[in-house]
């Protein structure tokens, strides 16, 4: 069944699959281990959401501990911040865009240690794909 | 106004360059304007390409070393004097060799150890050969001349960036002597961020670490990687002192010698903004012109008035300012895609490219791109032709029999009577007279709006004080 | 997409079989066998290497009847994961869509593309899209670094032709950042990502 993207339940749902993940386990081995590998996805409104929306992952040595949906951003403590909008976002989830590609032609904009998104892309990679896998539904649609 | 026109600095023959038949200077319609016409506020050089007398060079080499320590060169050490191709086409060349021949006339004096020549270079593997024989190196050094060149054996050496390679070759002594000079090109690489160090990561470095430099960096980080190789511990350990020929738009105005590589590279930073700062801005506003490549190794490298080339072509945006992340480099056309204020355009007021004596070999695939580019005789189109770094260029290039043919045919297509010929000068330049009119009536505004504006800010964001300059 | 218009030629008299040629040439097209330099015509780019560093004149360059196109075919690039071209490129410190090679202008994606349909060494990248042919100066430190990105641990040969050197942007500390504030390297990084 379909999950709402974003929701409580398709939270819950990604991270299990984040879990099951070969390659994210794999890729991510080294990630987080010894700084600080979480992340702030901001949804901006558009596309059919209404508020700006924050997803927080909770990422260490290719497992995720926490998916959840937070109010405010500094609720919490991560260091990686990625931001674009909705729309942007849905693409992704449903495939027809490639996070990395977009982030490239700046439809997202990501603020941290970038050296290590970029010595670490595979990974990058591995998540966005985890988060296409999930069978969502969309808010404005 | 315009004098009749100077004859540029001659061209040594090379393999890797075509014999020009006929100079831009010998063109009708072309003179020379004076450097100090424009900016009478620079100071007067004491070598030109022109009426210079090389003993100044001597005396200036011998006073900048009077002050240098070389105390740590003990006899039976081995020392290298690295020289670098450019040198041996500015002016001409000589200058720079009287300069490298008085460093090892006063090291070998003070020291009694012999010197030995190291000719770093990049595109040919004849090319040291071609400078060896023409300056008479073999005889100057007895012998103990070696070229060197970026695929030569690598040595890894550390920095605080990681491991990187240099040209064992070039530091394969006890000691070595950065007997350089200080033109200011590829500013849109270098951001005259450690100009001084530049031929750590280029003459000195295998072609990885060139590839390193210009691709793995944007360009105002790149600096961080020629600083990062003369900070390693192999290299501070070699280095006995560094001597250069310093350079303004008018010419060479002195030799400047010192133990501190980065006590010279200051100094240079703080001369070239002041001058060269306000002959890149007055070439950036102009309105247009034709180019014609004419002297030297390649075109990007080619000076009229000081400036090579390259820097007028990159010209559009104002590579002294540190807060422009934006500049020549493959990462930057993502940017250029995303965020326009941040394009680094060319200088769209070059309305033609006519290539009359240069090198090819390095890869020029933007000027076509830029303007219609005309090559001057058959000779030419057969050297390009077969230029591996620009298989395209003969598919947008078009070939004239001779150099007037070929700026007559650019002024029709460029659809102007402006004429600026690259042949290595400095202190002139030689171009049409519409040309020269243009640059005087700017002059004086640009200076101007150097000094208030643009040297401060450029002075602060290298931490340098006005006080300094 | 590498034009290629000209083609070596050996002449056996001159050649000594030193390997000069052999061990400066980027597409391996160029080998001496049984003492002489022998040339491979399907592979020889025309990057005037062993021609020039020949000592003996043995190498000359013979005009081709007809030019000859290297380059990966952009539909095998049109088949490629997006995904995972765009990871490899990054990874790589590159974005798939810049040109890589000026002298050829290829693009990261063509040579990713290359490498993850099995090129494992940068002679093997240069046969397959012309990169390296040129210039070299731009290119060959990304071509080693996408391969390091795909396959791990490069192992240089012998004869000197390349290096195992990568040091990047990427590769700068913290520390070295903040030690030299005036070359905006913390910026830099962000920069393409903000």
């Amino acid at each position: 069944m379909a999950l709402l993207f974003p929701s409580p339940e398709w939270c819950a749902e990604c991270m299990k699959k984040l879990n099951e993940s070969e390659a994210v386990a794999t890729t991510g081995k080294n990630w987080g281990i010894d700084f600080n590998g979480n992340w702030v996805f901001e949804a901006q409104p558009g596309d059919g959401l209404e508020k700006a929306t924050y997803l927080y992952m909770e990422m260490k040595g290719g497992k995720c501990s926490d998916c959840r949906i937070i109010d405010d951003p500094s609720e919490v403590e991560a260091g990686y911040y990625g931001y674009g909008s909705y729309g942007n976002f849905k693409a992704v989830v449903k495939g027809e865009k490639d996070f990395i590609g977009a982030a490239m032609k700046g439809d997202f904009k990501v603020r941290g240690d970038m050296s290590r998104v970029v010595k670490n892309a595979k990974y990058v990679a591995a998540l966005a794909r985890v988060l296409g896998s999930v069978d969502s539904k969309y808010l404005g649609e | 106004m315009i004098v009749p026109a100077i004859q540029p600095p001659p061209i040594m023959p090379s393999k890797y360059g075509p014999a020009a038949a006929m100079r831009a200077a010998d063109l009708p319609g072309i003179g020379s304007l004076s450097v100090k016409e424009l900016f009478p506020e620079f100071a007067p050089e004491m070598f030109n390409h022109y009426g210079g007398d090389l003993a100044a060079i001597i005396k200036a080499t011998e006073d900048a070393l009077a002050g240098v320590d070389m105390s740590m060169i003990k006899p039976g050490h081995t020392v290298n004097i690295l020289s670098c191709e450019h040198g041996f086409s500015i002016f001409g060349g000589g200058p720079y060799v009287e300069m490298i021949k008085t460093i090892k006339r006063v090291v070998e004096e003070r020291t009694g150890c012999k010197t030995r020549l190291r000719l770093a270079m990049y595109r040919g593997f004849k090319e040291a050969d071609e400078v060896r024989e023409y300056f008479g190196l073999d005889e100057i050094f007895e012998g103990r001349v070696a070229g060197a060149g970026p695929w030569d054996k690598g040595l890894e050496i550390e920095t605080e960036i990681g491991p990187v390679y240099v040209v064992k070759k070039v530091f394969d002594a006890d000691w070595f002597i950065h007997a350089y000079y200080d033109d200011p090109r590829e500013i849109y690489f270098h951001r005259m961020l450690n100009r001084g160090l530049k031929a750590f990561v280029m003459a000195y470095a295998r072609v990885e670490t060139r590839s390193a430099f210009h691709f793995s960096f944007l360009n105002r980080g790149g600096a961080v990687l020629p600083r990062a190789i003369y900070n390693s511990p192999f290299i501070q350990e070699k280095h006995a002192f560094s001597c250069f020929m310093r350079t303004s738009p008018n010419g060479i105005i002195g030799i400047d010698g010192d133990n501190d590589l980065l006590a010279i590279d200051r100094r240079i930073t703080i001369n070239h903004l002041k001058t060269f700062g306000k002959m890149v801005r007055l070439i950036a506003d102009l309105d247009d012109f034709i180019a014609i490549w004419d002297g030297g190794r390649w075109g990007y490298y080619i000076h009229a008035g000081g400036v090579c080339f390259g820097v007028v072509m990159n010209c559009d945006f104002d590579a002294f300012d540190l807060e422009q992340p934006a500049a020549l480099s493959g990462l930057d056309d993502l940017i250029h895609k995303r965020d326009p204020e941040y394009i680094m355009d060319m200088n769209r007021a070059i309305k033609a490219v006519v290539i009359n004596q240069s090198w090819p070999g390095i890869v020029i695939s933007d000027v076509p791109k830029l303007a219609p580019t005309i090559l001057v005789g058959r000779q030419n189109a057969e050297l390009w032709d077969k230029d591996p770094a620009n298989p395209h260029f003969m598919d947008f290039a078009v070939t004239a029999e001779t150099l007037p043919a070929a700026v007559n045919f650019a002024k029709r297509v460029g659809g102007t009577e402006k004429v600026l010929a690259f042949d290595g000068s400095f202190g002139y330049l030689t171009l049409s007279e519409p040309l020269a009119e243009e640059m005087l009536a700017k002059a004086p505004a640009i200076s101007t709006k150097v000094d208030e504006h643009y040297l401060p800010m450029w002075l602060a964001q290298r931490g340098i004080d006005m006080a300094e300059v | 997409m590498k034009i290629v218009r000209y083609q070596a030629r050996v002449d056996e008299s001159k050649c000594n079989g030193d390997k000069l040629c052999e061990n400066m040439c980027p597409a391996g097209a160029i080998k001496v066998i049984d003492k002489k330099a022998v040339v491979d015509p399907d592979n020889c780019m025309a990057c005037l290497r062993c021609e020039d560093v020949c000592p003996h004149s043995a190498v000359t360059m013979e005009k081709l009847p007809h030019p000859r196109f290297v380059g990966v075919d952009p539909a095998e690039i049109e088949k490629m994961d997006v995904t995972d071209l765009n990871a490899l490129c990054l990874e790589a410190g590159l974005m798939a869509d810049i040109p890589m090679c000026f002298c050829t202008w290829t693009q990261a994606k063509e040579a990713a593309t290359a490498i993850m349909q099995g090129a494992k060494t940068p002679e093997a990248v240069t046969r397959k899209t012309g990169v390296c042919t040129g210039c070299g100066i731009y290119c060959v430190g990304s071509v080693l670094k996408l391969l390091k990105a795909q396959w791990g641990e490069l192992d240089p040969p012998k004869s000197g032709l390349w290096v195992d050197s990568t040091v990047s942007m990427w590769d700068v500390s913290d520390e070295v950042e903040e030690k030299y504030p005036e070359f905006h390297l913390k910026e830099d990084k962000q920069v393409l990502f903000e």
